[in-house]
């Protein structure tokens, strides 16, 4: 992981060069500072041009990091605690584990939400993730992120199962 | 092949396997509609061919709404169904 002294310049979109990655880096960093969250750092940036253009860029966010996913230029955010980096998590989950939304809400999408109403929500509810993914609080968050995953992998994966079954009935 | 990134691009090229994948100038200028119809067409091949399908990233951890989430559904309505450790989808019989 590769640590940049950027500072919040990075939200502002300055000198940021227009290439699928410097869009996205922007469009995050822009998006942060429109709502207002304490973005500290570019923290990592990655990008293969072989493949879509695909990347992705983490932003430290008070006690979380923030990681945005373009994938086929469809574009994600996974939360992570900035004291136990590594494993990132779909805000869907997060929202699953923190009790926001419902197992359903969750998985039944036919495209990714956009990030700016995704961020809003997060705005909101920042207080309460800061104090979830703060401190002795983190490990049971974890725990709740960890359930509410295999919640609803396997909501979807049973939905696979069903439509493979009528498929295979026809 | 089919996952998430980057697993997708990284396990693809250790096994050699068949992946998707159109260059960033050709896919930015593709309509959502035309980049289905491109990603449905690797798809068909597959299915045509009787292939396993090796998942990169496993089947309960397609991201809601992503194209990888979108090809499980497509090939689950031809018949495949995940196996159980949920890293291939398997055609039915």
């Amino acid at each position: 992981m590769r640590r940049a002294p950027m500072g919040c310049g990075w939200c502002q979109g300055n000198e940021t060069p227009m290439t699928i990655e410097g869009n996205l880096k922007a469009v995050a960093g822009q998006l942060l500072a429109v709502i207002g969250l304490p973005c500290n750092d570019v923290i990592h940036e990655a990008q293969r041009l072989d493949h879509f253009g695909d990347g992705e860029v983490v932003f430290e966010v008070g006690p979380l990091h923030l990681r945005f996913l373009r994938e086929r230029g469809q574009d994600f955010l996974d939360v992570s605690p900035a004291s136990a980096p590594g494993e990132y998590h779909p805000f869907g989950d997060v929202e699953l584990a923190m009790g926001w939304k419902t197992v359903d809400e969750v998985w039944m999408r036919s495209e990714p939400e956009p990030l700016p109403e995704i961020l809003q929500r997060l705005r909101r509810h920042y207080q309460q993730l800061q104090e979830a993914f703060s401190g002795t609080q983190v490990h049971a968050t974890l725990a709740k992120l960890d359930f509410a995953s295999r919640r609803r992998g396997a909501a979807f994966v049973d939905h696979l199962r069903r439509l493979a079954e009528e498929a295979q009935r026809k | 092949m089919l996952g998430h990134y980057p697993a997708y691009v990284n396990k693809a090229a250790e096994l050699g396997a068949r992946r998707f994948n159109i260059p960033p100038s050709v896919w930015g200028k593709m309509s959502d509609a035309q980049r289905w119809t491109a990603n449905q067409k690797f798809l068909d091949r597959m299915i045509a061919r009787g292939d396993e399908v090796v998942l990169a990233t496993p089947a309960a951890q397609a991201r809601a709404g992503s194209f990888f989430a979108r090809e499980l559904e497509y090939l689950a309505g031809k018949g495949y169904a995940p196996s159980a450790n949920g890293m291939r989808m398997v055609p039915g019989q």
